[in-house]
């Protein structure tokens, strides 16, 4: 069981991340660098759920929740309802540019499949996405400064450690 | 990752200083794709957004394919024989006429060493010091500076050293969108405790990370420095032992440090007493300290003193030459170091030997095999636009610049340009100053040439050719070497390979000694001075003894000094400039980028919501920002992020610096990027 | 000459009547024979995936102010089911219906308007009243969870991100794994 780890104290909105996963998913970033306050910027990408909207929302058996964790879109099974963008509590999913297909992270599966690490994490410059098994990652959140919280529906997926942003001076 | 026929080598990024490196996928003489690096000492594998986008400029329908020559307002295709023999007979007559003094070089950061080394040989070898580059534009003043100070003007550690900091201070450097790769180390000494200040007008992401704020007015650096070393003194917080030890000059700086009265200080920066107080017993009292800096320092008409002061307080504190102690200008270019080093300025040969120094000057001149090399300083990349304007200067050979879009005040700037008798430009995109040039001759890019770079933290990286220029491009040190061979020097040009060059450099700068082509090529490089062949480099520098005559670090008292500019009733706004994390320089690659451009499309200027409110401006609104020297339009952006009176604007795109002063620090020749009296006033939508 | 045209007028004599009376009886078409499509607009969402499914580009979906109109133009249908393979409730099923003419090309559209959510937030689309309603219930009862504890359900995607924090900590309390 491989999760996301966002040390949000490091992102410096720099969104090379969204460049990445573009360059690697045929144009299309299923990652949003978003500033969720003036000066707090959160990479929003699937948080991998444990307990997963999406695919309970699927009309079809497009969404699968992969063994490894990884929840995943078939998008040759998807019939472009939507549904799953409406029930992502996190607005991770979105139709592509021509409505056509839901699209999301799917943790770089072609890149994980002849072994190489997904390109959001290696790519960032601040170091900010980690990728492990999730009592590892916890093992990590816990010596950081800050918050860290699982930032998913359910006890496990994308963990997240939330920096104090209050800046004393000027 | 593994197609059967593509081949992963190891690249160099050929954006900023900081010299990231990557796999480049080469299939049938094509870029494919782009691969992380994760054992590279530098970046770890990580990429900013312009390096993930680095392949996109590569292969791009806009490249230039062959010589072109003016045929009235058009261009006509010629060939490569006709546009170089026709360039240098023009360059001989304007010699003949009006003397070398009459031509200009403009060199390129962005150039290998190989070839930086080879335009200013050729230049030189012409009979003119009038070769420079954009390190005037950026880092001259820290060149300039801690040469005076330190003896070197040079990062004086490793990027990756800053994790063992123990206090960071940063001032006028916007590293997370500038040098993003930076933010990784800063990361890591944070997270281990270190204490980060940041001194910036603006609110950049570095100051979201910052432990403590300064928010001073722009220009007013010198007067926030002194501040914090009268702190540092009133305390006893300096470092006796090292001031006494490694320094001289310290009676008279600490004599003009007592005339400096902590309250007026407040006064001419806005910054309280208090929150000075507090960086300065930070700094001062941290087990290792550092000081991060870049433009928002050098691009005043104070940059060398802003430079002095920054070296005082280090040398004051005594956080040079050990591990997570020293000073970090961030150089801005993948090569500027490099650049730098090969003598591309118009004030220094190769190893920065002074123009002005004789004896030295005659053995490089030896190593040439010429009698005598010129020895007037020569013209500064602005002078040489103001002297085009004058008549002084004939004809500029401009090598991958862009001042179109790059140096201060362009309206003058492409009245100069037009005034010139000859305007030769080699690039690899028809720039907005190719647009105007008599020739135009087509370069290969970093992918399809050869050759050293070296980065920011002195490491010197070798980039091997991956694949062939497109149409009739040519590499620019063959270009370079066949002007040589046409304007009288056919034996000093007979240059097949770039690694022939790199040998002879080796042999004329001693920094450059033992960094042989087969050190550079392995990963990492090798970092100068390294002085012999086997010596394994020197990351920190100054550690024993600095790089002055005497081995001193040199305390040099400053007074505060008002920027060229100041607001006024017609202009009551200050506009700064600087780039985005999105674009590099003058966006010539980076505007060609989609993945770049759909995220940050156009010019906007950033203002505060009560400047903004003064004037009824809307977020998104349509603005035309006028100063003393033009006007550009471009969307505001309604953000706290800019403190009030003080405006923003990135110089990516045309416009912003038709808008900046071109007033020069006397000593640096830097001009006045950062400080620009401007009015705003909203357009009809 | 005329004997073999006799022996042609025999031979289609010895085979009977091969053609039906049609149209003064009616016609039973054979089998999997695909017809109209038959709208149940009562089970339609909204949500447009016949719209994306269909080759000939017969169903238009636009939101207008409060409501998203969905316009199906069988004139131009080819008949091929991809909107009833498509439709996720059943709302479109192939009929063996096959006698369309009509003496006004109206005859052969529907028109359709069903309520919109917009973001809470924004403004955005979100969907639905019929997607939204339908989900809330959905996942309350394979998620266990009160119908009316997922207020994202009412927000688009953007904003959605904008709160993700937020919205991930009233999902997930930070005490449960510190």
């Amino acid at each position: 069981m491989n999760v996301l780890y966002l040390n949000l104290t490091r992102c410096i909105y720099c969104r090379a991340c969204e460049v990445a996963c573009e360059r690697e998913h045929d144009g299309i970033s299923r990652v949003a660098v978003t500033l969720v306050d003036p000066r707090q910027p959160v990479p929003v990408s699937c948080r991998h759920c444990e307990k997963h909207p999406c695919l309970e929302a699927c009309p079809e058996t497009a969404i699968e929740a992969a063994p490894g964790g990884a929840i995943i879109i078939h998008t040759r099974k998807c019939i472009s309802c939507g549904l799953c963008v409406i029930a992502c509590p996190f607005g991770a999913i979105e139709l592509d540019a021509g409505g056509k297909i839901a699209e999301k992270c799917d943790l770089c599966e072609h890149r994980q499949r002849d072994g190489r690490l997904p390109a959001c994490l290696l790519t960032c410059p601040a170091r900010c996405i980690e990728y492990g098994p999730l009592d590892d990652i916890l093992a990590v959140a816990r010596t950081k400064p800050g918050a860290t919280f699982v930032a998913a529906m359910g006890e496990t997926g994308t963990v997240v450690t939330l920096p104090d942003r209050s800046v004393p001076g000027v | 990752m593994s197609g059967p026929m593509i081949e992963w080598v190891r690249s160099i990024c050929p954006f900023c200083g900081v010299g990231c490196g990557f796999l480049a996928g080469v299939e049938r003489n094509r870029l494919v794709g782009l691969e992380y690096l994760t054992d590279h000492p530098v970046c770890e594998g990580a990429l900013c957004p312009k390096g993930n986008a680095a392949l996109e400029t590569v292969h791009h329908a806009d490249r230039l394919l062959h010589p072109l020559v003016r045929k009235g307002d058009g261009f006509e295709r010629i060939s490569w024989d006709e546009a170089l023999e026709g360039i240098a007979a023009r360059l001989l007559d304007i010699q003949r006429d009006h003397g070398a003094d009459a031509v200009g070089f403009l060199a390129s950061a962005k150039c290998t060493n190989e070839e930086n080394y080879l335009l200013q040989k050729w230049a030189r070898l012409f009979g003119t010091n009038n070769i420079d580059h954009c390190a005037r534009l950026c880092h001259a003043s820290t060149v300039a500076g801690l040469a005076r100070t330190l003896g070197a003007g040079a990062m004086t550690n490793p990027m990756s050293d800053v994790a063992h900091s123990d206090c960071i201070f940063v001032i006028g450097s916007n590293f997370t969108e500038c040098h993003p790769l930076a933010s990784r180390w800063v990361g890591d000494a944070l997270e281990r405790g270190a204490f980060l200040v940041v001194a910036d007008p603006r609110v950049t992401p570095v100051v979201w990370q910052a432990d403590l704020h300064l928010r001073h007015r722009p220009g007013s650096d010198v007067a926030l420095l002194n501040g914090m070393m009268k702190v540092i003194l009133q305390e006893g917080l300096h470092n006796e032992g090292f001031i006494a030890a490694r320094t001289s000059g310290f009676d008279v700086l600490r004599q003009s440090l007592a005339a400096v009265d902590l309250a007026a200080v407040e006064e001419i920066t806005g910054v309280p007493v208090a929150a000075i107080q507090e960086a300065a017993r930070r700094y001062a009292r941290a087990k290792a300290s550092v000081i991060m800096w870049s433009m928002g320092i050098t691009q005043h008409t104070t940059g060398v003193d802003n430079v002095i002061s920054l070296a005082n307080l280090a040398l004051l504190a005594g956080h040079v030459g050990r591990p997570g102690a020293g000073l970090m200008p961030l150089r801005g270019q993948s090569n500027v170091q490099g650049a730098c080093d090969m003598g591309a300025l118009s004030n220094f040969l190769t190893g920065y030997v002074p123009v002005t120094d004789a004896e030295r000057r005659a053995r490089i001149a030896a190593q040439w095999g010429t009698p005598e090399l010129p020895a007037a300083v020569g013209l500064t990349v602005v002078e040489m636009m103001h002297a085009a304007g004058t008549g002084a200067l004939r004809a500029l050979y401009v090598m991958g610049e862009n001042p179109m879009i790059t140096d201060p005040n362009v309206d003058h700037v492409r009245e100069g340009l037009r005034n010139l008798d000859l305007l030769v430009v080699q690039d690899i995109f028809l720039t907005e100053t190719a647009e105007l040039a008599d020739y135009v001759l087509p370069a290969a890019l970093w992918a399809e040439k050869a050759g050293s770079y070296t980065n920011t933290e002195r490491r010197v990286q070798w980039q091997p050719r991956l694949i062939p220029p497109p149409g009739e491009a040519l590499p620019d040190w063959q270009i370079i070497a066949s002007m040589g061979r046409l304007t009288g020097w056919a034996d000093q040009f007979d240059v097949p390979s770039p690694e022939p060059v790199l040998a002879e450099i080796n042999a004329v700068s001693p920094a450059y000694r033992g960094v042989t082509q087969e050190r550079t090529q392995a990963l990492g490089g090798v970092t100068w001075p390294c002085p012999e062949e086997g010596h394994p480099g020197t990351p920190i520098l100054h550690e024993t003894r600095f790089a002055t005559a005497d081995g001193l670090g040199h305390l040099e008292p400053i007074a505060y000094r008002p920027p060229a500019e100041q607001p006024d009733d017609r202009y009551p706004l200050v506009l700064t400039t600087g780039r985005t994390v999105l674009h590099y320089n003058s966006g010539s690659m980076t505007r060609r980028s989609k993945a770049l451009l759909t995220r940050e499309r156009s010019l906007f200027v950033e203002i505060s919501p009560a400047d903004a409110a003064q004037r009824g401006l809307e977020d998104g609104q349509q603005v035309r920002v006028s100063t003393r020297r033009g006007d550009a339009d471009c969307l505001a952006r309604v953000t706290s992020a800019t403190a009030a009176g003080v405006v923003f604007m990135p110089f990516h795109f045309a416009g912003a610096n038709v808008l900046t002063n071109d007033a020069l620090d006397p000593t640096a020749k830097i001009p006045e990027y950062k400080v620009a009296a401007c009015q705003i006033e909203g357009l009809p939508r | 000459m005329i004997t073999s045209k006799l022996k042609e007028a025999l031979i289609c004599f010895r085979a009977g009547r091969v053609t039906l009376r049609y149209p003064f009886e009616p016609s039973v078409p054979p089998e999997g024979f695909r017809g109209q499509p038959q709208l149940d607009i009562t089970k339609c969402l909204g949500c447009g995936a016949c719209s994306m499914a269909c080759p000939t580009r017969c169903i238009e979906v636009t939101n207008e102010a409060e409501q998203r109109r969905m316009e199906y133009c069988f004139d131009r249908c080819s008949y091929c089911g991809e909107c009833a393979e498509a439709c996720p409730e059943g709302g479109i099923t192939m009929s063996s219906e096959f006698e369309l003419a009509t003496d006004s090309v109206t005859d052969l559209r529907t028109v359709a308007y069903l309520d919109l959510v917009r973001c809470e937030s924004c403004g955005e689309v979100v969907g639905t009243a019929r997607e939204i309603d339908k989900l809330a219930q959905e996942l309350a009862t394979k998620m266990n969870v009160a119908a009316d504890s997922m207020p994202w359900l009412r927000w688009c995607a953007r904003c959605k991100r904008e709160s993700s924090l937020a919205t991930a900590q009233v999902l997930q309390p930070a005490e449960a794994h510190l």
